[in-house]
């Protein structure tokens, strides 16, 4: 009586690291978009997706101390979604002191001024608010759907948060226990979580990607209640914040609520981010991790561009005719008809810095690595050097659209889909400009970005073997 | 799946235009019998027909996006299987899509991907439900593919080895990963022989005894439109029953047998198992005991006591030991309720040397709560929880028809939802403290601990005298 939907245990996380942050990324590709009542139609006339007309309706304003604000209306049901974006992520961390971005989002729940950390919770749990947080490398992003006529509850509870945050010592010390449990459950004994931290720590070497969103263990220790204090200061400014909603409510009405709770919070000055550059590979790169598992994976990645990039939509598409779902090549190759594994995934995992073109294979039990491993680089071959079909590229970009509409179903994927534009992409309108820009890739497109990305010399090998005793993964220097 | 439908709690209309007279006038009334139209407020869309052999199918229109989905329900779950033989069901589920008429498995694979479609099963105890969604400009393919798909699938030899071989793999997979593993092994621990115990697969020699006639005749025997129930959603066009009727139309109907199970063993003190897992740096826990079937008159009450009890930031658990002691990253506690009985289940996780105080703690919190009851504020805002949530949990008329379909599986009257505040604001704190007191047992409970032994057993002494299996023995 288990169940992949049970949304009730999943809304209970108040942080979705790895597998959201992946999920994150490709959900709210910068390929979706609705008109002005929220539709999204093919012109009558002919049905093909280069027909598609999106537009969208959204009230842009930004406040004296900076704040950007973003107003959507959707009165299709009595619901609001509110989105507070903070553009501070773990990349964003000092070295020995990673997974800072991460406890912090914890406590932002503890309280502040005009209402304490209990209060908090009770009161959006009384209004049956769904409400959450997450953290990535790039961005922290609180989140809350409700009834409408809960708008200003929220904008209160948010903007006492980014104004007053009290950080004490007692709930740093239990929120600090917390995270760790939080690690050991997400990624030491979970060997997905293990693989992933692996890949990125050993993709990146000088970028602040190599450390994980939730830190080394060690690292969490380090952290003072005046690390928070001034990472408070620095970052959760409203300057460095973008507040996006959806839903039933008056445009105007609320533009007004919005001036009310945030104008009075000062801007901050923003430290200037300069972030280390990862030089590319010149020779491939390989990372062994033993666990106790009887399933061993593998994974083939490659660093490419950030999200938004024109070679990202390509690579968008090569992905998924590489690896996603079961008409895809991996799949047909390892799990059909090879018989090698049993889960296998590609997917281009976007970011504001580099991005990572990722290949994921689960093994059955006693399958050869050498065999999958010979496989999936000879795909790689033929995506890089012969042309995908036009069948394959038509199922890509018919399937990019499809979960692009999907997105979209509710007001919270309309909230989040407007809110990673205007964040990550740095402006909302990418997804009424960037949606014919998948339609556009061209077989050519897809050999030519795999010829540049994906090279031998270039790629990162991490497998994780089966080992009896148990070994324990400490990040860093590993 | 059970949260997929329980979930789909509530009300409201959703501002969609339909043509639903028009609909009915492209079809014949001996074709296809009107069951049922929406009223006022959140089913004002909704309509319920009957095909000419036996569907029942509910129709949401919604044309504000170009997609459309089909959700079927078969009453074939897992308690089908026969004892020994854990597997069939989510099988015969699994293989629909590797083989029809004219089309491999490859074929129907590249074809759902090509329509933008989505395609997948559960298999749960009582049944299994087929989703098929897609872009409505391929409305009338992913129809065609997806009646094939339920009506006429073709279980090859070939197709079941290889499924065969890969859910074996896949148990593997489920002891790699300790909350998945914990999770079956308290359902075996709580259920033990009764068919709710089984979970979709559970051993490796159970799922090698299956042959392919058996497959078959499962399929044969449950997959039937007298045994199942068909929702449609979304921009669908406006002559869909005479398209579902001439789809579905060389499926017959069988006559089903009644469903009898054996009654539950009754659980008379607390009991405590051990998993051994050697290489686990933090432990799985799991506490609880039987819990009343979907259909009780308490049920909605029930909810809202679990709520207090274990739902969210605020309530005990969470408060207690997440919030103030740190024990935990995550507590909650759940009542899964099926067609003859639920689950009432507190799951969390610690690190090894913590898990006696978590046991400890969580039993106090639950004694308490059973003895005394709750208070009025925390009652009026599990209230305003359960109302104010209730328009996230029919959002979207694809949540609306899976909660339709719940209602209609257990026997409940569609009045769950259009009367659903009502009904919450009904609870009084004096019914509400009964129900917690007739339906939480702190003393009589079955406590599961998935850990390295090593690590926990010293701390485990002091509840019960406790028996232990290492993890192998569950796959």
């Amino acid at each position: 009586m288990k169940s992949p939907l049970n949304t009730q245990y999943q809304n209970f996380f108040k942080f979705i690291s790895l597998k959201c942050l992946l999920v994150t990324s490709i959900f709210v590709t910068p390929f979706c978009g609705f008109t002005q009542e929220a539709r999204v139609r093919p012109k009558e006339t002919k049905e093909s997706p280069e027909e598609l007309s999106i537009r969208l309706d959204v009230k842009k304003f930004q406040l004296k101390n900076g704040l950007t604000v973003l107003l959507h209306k959707d009165d299709s049901a009595p619901l609001v979604s509110y989105h507070t974006w903070y553009r501070v992520g773990s990349r964003d961390e000092e070295k020995g002191y990673t997974g800072m971005a991460h406890l912090f989002e914890h406590m932002m729940f503890k309280g502040a001024k005009r209402y304490d950390g209990k209060s908090f919770d009770r009161l959006l749990g009384a209004a049956g608010a769904n409400h959450n947080a997450f953290t990535t490398r790039d961005y922290t992003a609180y989140y809350a759907v409700l009834p409408s006529n809960k708008l200003e509850l929220i904008a209160d509870l948010e903007s006492d948060r980014m104004e007053n945050l009290k950080i004490t010592a007692e709930n740093l010390k239990s929120e600090r226990e917390v995270v760790k449990e939080e690690r050991r459950f997400r990624v030491d004994n979970q060997p997905r979580g293990t693989m992933f931290e692996a890949i990125y720590s050993t993709l990146f070497r000088s970028s602040n990607y190599h450390w994980p969103v939730i830190g080394w263990m060690e690292d969490l220790d380090r952290i003072t209640v005046e690390k928070c204090k001034e990472f408070f200061m620095q970052y959760y400014a409203p300057n460095n914040a973008t507040v996006v909603i959806v839903g039933n409510f008056d445009i105007s009405k609320t533009k007004s609520l919005i001036q009310e709770y945030y104008d009075d919070i000062p801007a901050q000055k923003i430290p200037p981010r300069v972030y280390p550059v990862e030089p590319d590979l010149t020779s491939m790169r390989q990372r062994r991790v033993s666990k106790n598992v009887q399933n061993e994976h593998l994974s083939v990645s490659f660093k490419t561009v950030p999200a938004g990039n024109e070679d990202s939509y390509s690579l968008d598409i090569a992905a998924s005719i590489f690896g996603d779902g079961s008409s895809s090549r991996l799949y047909k190759t390892l799990v059909y008809q090879k018989q090698l594994a049993t889960i296998v995934d590609a997917s281009h995992l976007s970011a504001m810095g580099p991005g990572v073109w990722n290949i994921y294979v689960s093994l059955k039990p006693q399958a050869s690595h050498d065999e999958a491993l010979q496989s999936v680089y000879r795909m790689i071959w033929d995506l890089r050097n012969k042309l995908v079909t036009p069948v394959e590229l038509e199922k890509a970009k018919n399937q990019m659209l499809k979960s692009s509409l999907d997105s979209l179903k509710t007001v919270n994927g309309k909230a989040m889909s407007l809110a990673y534009n205007q964040v990550v992409l740095g402006d909302y309108k990418r997804l009424m400009t960037d949606i014919n820009k998948y339609n556009q890739v061209t077989a050519e497109d897809v050999r030519r970005v795999s010829a540049k990305y994906l090279n031998a010399n270039q790629r990162t090998l991490v497998v994780m073997n089966r080992f009896a005793a148990p070994v324990e993964n400490n990040g860093e220097g590993q | 799946m059970m949260k997929y439908l329980c979930l789909s709690l509530l009300l409201f209309s959703l501002s969609c235009t339909t043509s639903r007279e028009k609909e009915m006038k492209l079809i014949s009334p001996e074709q296809v019998k009107l069951l049922k139209t929406g009223g006022d407020g959140i089913l004002k869309n909704f309509s319920e027909h009957q095909l000419s052999n036996g569907l029942r199918v509910l129709l949401i229109p919604d044309s504000r996006l170009p997609v459309v989905s089909y959700q079927m329900l078969v009453k074939a779950g897992y308690v089908e299987d026969p004892v020994g033989q854990s597997g069939i069901a989510i099988m015969v589920a699994s293989l629909l899509n590797k083989g029809i008429r004219h089309k491999n498995a490859n074929q129907i694979a590249d074809e759902i991907a090509l329509k933008g479609s989505q395609y997948g099963t559960v298999t749960e105890a009582d049944y299994s439900l087929v989703y098929m969604s897609g872009l409505s400009k391929y409305k009338n393919d992913v129809l065609t593919l997806f009646a094939d798909i339920v009506t006429s699938p073709t279980f090859t030899k070939q197709e079941m080895d290889r499924l065969n071989k890969q859910l074996l793999a896949s148990l593997s997979e489920r002891s790699d990963n300790p909350g998945a593993l914990a999770n079956f092994a308290f359902q075996d621990y709580l259920f033990g022989p009764h068919p709710y115990g089984r979970s979709p697969l559970r051993r490796r020699q159970e799922l090698n005894s299956i042959s392919r006639s058996q497959l078959i005749r499962f399929y044969l025997e449950n997959y039937r439109p007298n045994n199942s129930m068909l929702a449609v959603v979304g921009d669908f066009g406006p002559d869909i029953l005479s398209q579902l009727e001439s789809h579905f139309k060389s499926w017959t109907q069988r006559k089903q047998k009644p469903v009898t199970m054996p009654s539950l063993v009754p659980i008379e003190k607390l009991q405590l198992r051990l998993v051994q897992k050697k290489d686990l740096t933090q432990a799985q826990i799991h506490i609880g005991h039987y819990s009343v079937p979907r259909n009780h008159v308490d049920y909605l009450a029930l909810r809202l006591a679990n709520t207090i009890l274990g739902q969210g930031f605020t309530s005990r658990l969470v408060d207690k030991i997440r919030d103030n002691l740190g024990l935990t990253y995550s507590i909650s506690s759940n009542i899964d309720s099926e067609k003859v009985a639920g689950v009432f289940e507190i799951s969390t996780f610690a690190r090894n040397e913590k898990v006696g105080e978590v046991i400890q703690q969580v039993l106090k919190i639950l004694r308490e709560f059973a003895a005394k009851g709750v208070t009025k504020e925390e009652l009026e805002n599990a209230k305003g929880y359960f109302i104010g949530s209730f328009g996230r949990s029919i959002e979207t008329p694809e949540r609306l028809a899976s909660a339709l379909l719940g209602l209609r599986f257990y026997g409940i009257s569609d009045s769950y939802l259009t009367h659903f505040e009502e009904e919450v604001e009904s609870v009084s704190l004096s019914d509400l403290n009964r129900v917690i007191r007739t339906h939480f047992h702190p003393d009589k409970l079955k406590i599961l601990v998935l850990a390295n032994e090593s690590a926990v057993e010293s701390s485990l002494t002091q509840f019960a005298p406790y028996e232990k299996i290492p993890y192998t023995q569950l796959q």
